[in-house]
């Protein structure tokens, strides 16, 4: 067996949160939550986000152990006490689950599934988590009596009546935890076996096992759980990760316990790959924000605030290389294409010379701004292998090219690291080389175009009659937008930086679906904006940055936006090349300015 | 356990059958090489009841195959419609399929060619005999090999599926995990690296195990460099993992194989993921059939390669199944 | 009932005459109204016929019947909600009419008001029906809001049976749920020629951008966008001057109340349980911000919550108790009162 792991040398390293110890969590975790106050708020909380950007480190930090290590504070002096419960695939979603809808107590069964598996997970925390010191046995006796009139009832009445797990007083507290999480993780086995048993049956099966829910006893035992000695007197939160991958009865059961209203004990912070299921209840009420629960979209926020995002990757960069012995700033370690760059200041300079002849903007930096590299970009389109020439290097293009994910600026940069060293494993790295750089974004550009099509240099529009697949319109869909874009780009238009569009009509459901399908594998992300009538607002579908090196387009900076109606996407669809070609001829028709565009004009 | 593989030419598969069959399962399928074994065994093999499996929603090419194998069986093959969206529907018509044939009143022969199921029709189906199969009962599984996958392509542009559709638990192995352990993740990597690697991705395990098809086990030759290609692939793509090999041909060595990477990691709730031939799927059943802890999953694609995903060979592994394959039982390694 | 994706207009013209009275065709009845009054009567809005004591109405023509009717045929998609095709010609043909008394009622349109009554056909019992159907949706009768209850919860016409009280309150609440913004008269607020004292309500329903109707969860949801400088404003209102967020609140509320009263007549077939309110206040896009146009989201939920409180007496539920003997209330005292009167008489 052969193992392998970069995480000790390679300061980009990605790694599980859940393996990230305390004290490096609060070494290298960069608050985030002046972008997401909700999270550490008491209240529910939907917190969304593609797989990367964060989240499952915001719980991390969040856990009281990490809480200790950043505040000097014990447990019971913190304001929450939070419970990580990762949410695996097919760990509560088993297939054996569908035989119970319709035929045999869906809800109720799946809702204990659910509340047991929480159980056991508050109980790791305890002993994992916790920190827990009892130099004088004060909590060892107060556990014990938890443990004895609260949780021995608590089974009981969920119908385990024979259980005798018995503990010789003066026990240690990490010995009754272990017993209640053994406990819970029995109840779990034993649903496991019962679901065994159904899988090939049809007909309904008694179930004869003990059945706990949220408000007869997950809630009790929680509440009673906060009033012990260790506990902060505020809420308890359970950190429930990728909610996508609960079933639809387990999803609707969470719901119905975030329509319960009992955040001021336990608050519900529920993270998702924008993939939830859905947000009604048991009996079909829908559960809606702000009033049932806050929520954030770490893409949005993000996006719609990219010097907040730069600000945090920065900071994040920065802690990781000291860690690392490498004492260099972010920019320096990433720097930009010297040649390149030096070009483009020149192009700059001629702008603002220029700009009281012939100026566009309200002041000379803002045409620079805007049109240096797009002119320096399509000053290289003449030749035919020059527009590989730009190169997607320097820190503040590599976290543009992250899109709002944290993750994608690591992943790469991790590669990079990996590739210089294993040039001179001896050699202390102070930076890296451009060329590194633009190699591999251009190689992800290229494995995140792939990696759901087909490599086929002969794609281009589809005969009619052809089956088309979802996929296919949604690589068509991108394909025509990204070259769209790029067609944009090397016009004369005002704004050349545009990577997203609007529609100015209603987009039909076919339409809407492909968008949430990009949306979902992170070739979009969706948005909104005001309407082109100005009377409210409409969705906005941002193009990922990530792929800008894949169409060369300029991923900096401000980016505009086009409004498009549905008939020019359904085409788009079915016709990417038709669509491309045909926007030198009909580009107004096309691609139309938003309305508020001459307020931007020569605006940052 | 007393089970044999015998690799044959497809020519020579009649003899070896040596004697009617009771029940004759396939399914059909895009490929060519879901017709070869029945095609082998021809009118010549007195089948009692044939047994054809396809799926409801399926591209034309399934369709002709269907029609096929019909014609292979002078008509008298009973479709049995699978829906690969819906386990539960997949094995209630297995199920229901195999109740209106089975005479339990004398020993019943069944020979499955698995082919050309899918991973997790064949897993279903595999449950369904293990509760089925008594010890009067022979049960011979038949595959066979494909000369080529992605034909025509180079092995480093190979690709046999796109996209991962869903990922969940195959019905009737859903292992005995406690919430507080640790998991386990082992796949057995085939041809299909977006695929295992958007598993592992997705599913996240604090243990990755990377199986990798033995250089000796190769149902044909040139598969195993592509195999290698794919595992390399994967690995990249993880912080962490440990790698092993099983056997790609032989049922009984893949499950011993894999039943020593569930044993390496201890206390750890072991999922795994079959992705390499059906003969080690075999296997990872067979291990699943012995530890009830063990669960196992499947990563259904968006896309199939359906125009060129295999070119048949011209031979076959006829594999004869003892009844203490499907029964019998190690201690379960869970604690609780 | 299952519309299937369309409304309740489509469903109508899909129904043969032997399902109406007679096995006539009121299908063709019910089109002759819908174009008489599109060709005759919305137009007088349009000229300014309809401004009423100096209040610029919102759109009463053919865009707000299209509102009415879609809310209707969301309401009875509900499954228990079953319509039969001559309750189907009722309900429209008194969404048709419901204002058009606040257009014909004013002098000089009796010869539209005539021709009206001639499209409706000749028998009088349905057209009195589709009348008092209609004028069940607003405004009071004797002073009281309470005007459904006059109209029977069964009833048989031309050997048909109807529900007079659940097509009342379909017309009433679709009526309720009508108010976004495609009615508000944009143009005029845009230029500005809307009365300062109408401005309010037409700020109110351009900010009312959805309205659904949703029969799975029984709740009505309403989806506000407001302007950072709208929210900042003060629009008069009467005498007083008010905050748009106040409008909102307290026309959510009513609405909650129309609810609550109109959900009586609609149960069993149809039950909704409250008003979902969700107010999303924006700004102006920036260069610098140019997807972040959301400064504040507001929510709440309007519904019969907890227990019923106690602060009720019987005769606050029951108002004709409150004069119950020689003017005082029911009550012990007043019942010892009575009972001496009757022995002193015998």
């Amino acid at each position: 067996m052969s193992e392998q792991s970069l995480s000790r040398y390679n300061p980009f390293a990605v790694q599980t949160p859940e393996d990230i110890s305390a004290e490096d969590v609060a070494e290298l975790f960069v608050d985030v939550f002046t972008d997401f106050y909700n999270i550490p708020n008491v209240g529910h909380t939907f917190l969304h986000g593609p797989r990367g950007s964060g989240k499952s480190m915001m719980f991390r930090y969040l856990e009281p152990d990490c809480q200790q290590a950043k505040f000097k504070k014990p447990a019971a002096d913190l304001p929450f006490y939070a419970v990580y419960v990762p949410i695996k695939n097919t760990d509560l979603k088993l297939t054996e689950l569908a035989r119970l809808e319709n035929k045999h107590a869906n809800y109720i069964l799946n809702e204990h599934f659910l509340t047991v598996y929480i159980g056991s997970r508050v109980f790791c925390s305890l002993l994992t988590r916790a920190q827990l010191t009892d130099a004088g046995g004060v909590y060892s006796k107060a556990v014990r009596e938890y443990f004895e009139d609260t949780f021995k009832k608590l089974l009981a009445k969920s119908g385990w009546q024979d259980y005798n797990c018995s503990i010789e007083p003066g026990a240690p507290v990490n010995k009754y935890f272990q017993a209640m999480r053994d406990a819970f993780d029995e109840l779990y086995a034993d649903v496991s076996r019962y679901l065994k048993d159904l899988s090939f049956r049809k007909s309904p099966l008694p179930y004869s096992g003990a059945l706990c829910g949220y408000l007869d006893f997950l809630l009790p035992m929680l509440r009673q759980l906060r009033t012990l000695p260790f506990m902060p007197r505020g809420p308890i939160f359970l950190l429930l990760d990728d909610a996508d991958n609960l079933n639809e009865p387990q999803t609707r059961i969470l719901n119905s316990w975030v329509f319960c209203r009992t955040s001021s004990e336990v608050s519900l912070k529920i993270s998702t790959q924008l993939n939830y299921k859905t947000y009604r209840t048991v009996t079909d009420q829908r559960i809606d924000s702000p009033h049932d629960y806050s929520e954030t979209n770490i893409s949005s926020v993000y996006a719609s605030a990219r010097s907040r995002y730069s600000e945090r990757i920065s900071e994040i960069v920065r802690r990781r290389l000291l860690r690392a012995g490498i004492e260099r700033t972010p920019l320096e370690f990433f720097p930009g294409y010297e040649k390149q760059e030096e070009a483009i200041k020149e192009i700059a300079q001629v702008y603002v010379d220029q700009w009281e002849e012939s100026g566009r903007g309200h002041r000379p930096r803002d045409d620079s701004y805007r049109y240096a590299r797009p002119d320096y970009i399509r000053s290289l389109s003449g030749q035919r292998k020059s527009t590989s020439k730009y190169r997607y290097a320097g820190f503040e293009q590599l976290v543009y090219l992250s899109s709002g994910v944290i993750r994608f600026f690591l992943e790469p940069a991790s590669k990079m690291y990996a590739e210089v060293c294993s040039t001179d494993p001896d050699q202390q790295i102070e930076s890296i080389n451009s060329a590194i750089q633009d190699r591999i974004m251009r190689d992800e550009a290229d494995r995140f175009m792939f990696a759901e099509f087909e490599k086929l240099s002969t794609e281009g529009d589809l005969k009619d009659g052809s089956r088309v697949t979802k996929l296919d319109r949604l690589r068509n869909l991108i394909m025509a937008l990204g070259g769209g874009f790029r067609v944009i780009l090397l016009s004369d238009a005002s704004e050349r930086r545009v990577f997203s569009v609007a529609f100015s009509d209603a987009p039909d459901p076919e339409v809407v679906e492909i968008f949430a399908l990009g949306v979902q594998y992170g070739y979009f992300h969706e948005s909104s904006i005001g309407n082109k009538e100005g009377t409210g607002r409409t969705k906005l579908f941002v193009l990922s940055r990530r792929l800008a090196p894949f169409f060369s387009l300029d991923p900096t900076g401000f980016a505009g936006y086009k409004f498009v109606t549905n008939a020019v996407i359904r085409d788009a669809m079915v016709r990417p090349r038709g669509f491309v070609d045909n926007l030198g001829k009909n580009f107004g028709k096309v691609f139309e300015d938003p309305p508020q565009m001459t307020l931007f004009e020569g605006k940052e | 356990m007393s089970g044999h593989v015998d690799r044959l030419a497809l020519s020579a598969l009649p003899a070896a059958m040596g004697g009617p069959i009771d029940i004759f399962l396939c399914s059909a399928s895009y490929e060519e090489r879901c017709i070869s074994i029945a095609s082998a065994l021809g009118l010549g093999t007195d089948v009692r009841y044939p047994l054809v499996c396809h799926n409801q929603k399926a591209v034309p090419q399934v369709n002709r195959n269907v029609d096929r194998l019909q014609q292979v069986f002078a008509g008298k093959a009973t479709r049995v419609v699978l829906d690969k969206a819906n386990p539960l529907r997949t094995a209630d018509q297995m199920q229901g399929a195999l109740s209106r044939v089975v005479d339990e009143s004398r020993p019943q022969r069944y020979v499955v060619d698995i082919t050309t199921f899918t991973h997790e029709a064949l897993l279903i189906l595999l449950r369904i005999l293990q509760r089925q199969v008594t010890r009067r009962d022979t049960v011979h599984l038949v595959y066979a090999t494909a000369a080529e996958y992605a034909v025509g392509m180079k092995p480093e542009e190979k690709w046999l599926s796109k996209g991962v559709q869903d990922v969940r638990s195959v019905l009737g192995y859903p292992g005995s995990a406690r919430p507080s352990g640790k998991s386990h993740l082992i796949v057995l990597v085939g041809f299909e690296s977006e695929r295992a690697a958007e598993l592992i991705d997705s599913y996240e395990p604090n243990v990755v195990s990377l199986g990798f098809g033995d250089e000796k086990s190769g149902t044909e030759t040139g598969h195993q460099a592509v195999n290698k290609l794919v595992f390399q692939t994967v690995a990249s793509k993880v912080r962490s993992y440990k790698e092993f090999v099983f056997s790609t041909n032989d049922p009984f060595q893949a499950e011993s194989a894999v039943r020593d990477q569930v044993r390496s990691e201890r206390d750890c709730n072991v999922l795994i993921a079959p992705m390499n031939t059906k003969i080690s799927t075999v296997g990872a059943a067979g291990a699943a059939f012995s530890n009830d802890d063990i669960r196992l999953c499947y990563a259904s694609a968006v896309q199939y390669n359906v125009e060129g995903y295999s070119r048949p060979g011209e031979h076959c592994y006829l594999m004869s199944m003892p009844f203490e394959f499907w029964r019998r039982r190690e201690k379960s390694t869970s604690s609780g | 009932m299952d519309l299937r994706g369309k409304n309740l207009v489509d469903w109508l013209r899909k129904q043969p005459n032997d399902k109406f009275p007679g096995g006539k065709s009121y299908v063709h009845r019910y089109d002759s109204v819908e174009e008489f009054l599109t060709r005759e009567v919305h137009p007088l809005v349009a000229t300014g016929a309809a401004l009423v004591d100096g209040i610029f109405l919102n759109d009463h023509g053919p865009g707000h019947i299209a509102t009415v009717i879609q809310r209707a045929s969301d309401l009875v998609a509900a499954k228990a909600c079953v319509l039969s095709p001559y309750e189907g010609y009722l309900l429209l043909a008194a969404i048709q009419v419901h204002d058009v008394g606040n257009i014909l009622g004013r002098k000089g349109h009796e010869k539209q008001h005539g021709q009206l009554e001639e499209y409706l056909g000749n028998e009088t019992i349905e057209k009195r029906m589709i009348s008092r159907i209609a004028e069940a949706h607003g405004g009071t009768v004797n002073g009281d809001k309470d005007t459904i209850v006059r109209l029977e919860q069964n009833d048989t016409i031309l050997g048909k049976p109807v529900r007079p009280r659940l097509l009342a309150a379909l017309v009433r609440f679709a009526d309720e749920l009508a108010d976004d913004r495609t009615r508000a008269a944009r143009f005029a607020v845009e230029h500005g020629v809307v009365p300062q004292n109408s401005l309010i309500f037409h700020k109110y329903s351009e900010a009312l951008h959805s309205v659904i109707v949703d029969i799975k969860g029984k709740a009505i949801d309403l989806h506000f966008e407001i302007s950072d400088a709208d929210a900042k404003l003060r629009f008069q209102k009467d005498a007083k001057q008010v905050y748009l967020l106040d409008e909102i609140t307290e026309r959510t509320l009513k609405m909650h109340r129309e609810r609550v009263y109109c959900t009586r007549f609609m149960r069993p077939e149809i039950t909704l349980d409250s008003v979902n309110a969700k107010i999303t206040v924006y700004v102006a896009p920036t260069p610098a911000a140019p997807y972040a146009a959301e400064l504040k989201k507001i929510g709440y939920r309007l519904e019969d919550r907890g227990y019923p409180g106690s602060g009720y007496g019987v005769c606050d539920m029951c108002p004709e108790l409150k004069v119950w003997h020689n003017g005082a209330p029911l009550s012990g005292d007043a019942l010892v009162a009575l009972l001496e009167e009757n022995r002193r008489e015998t």
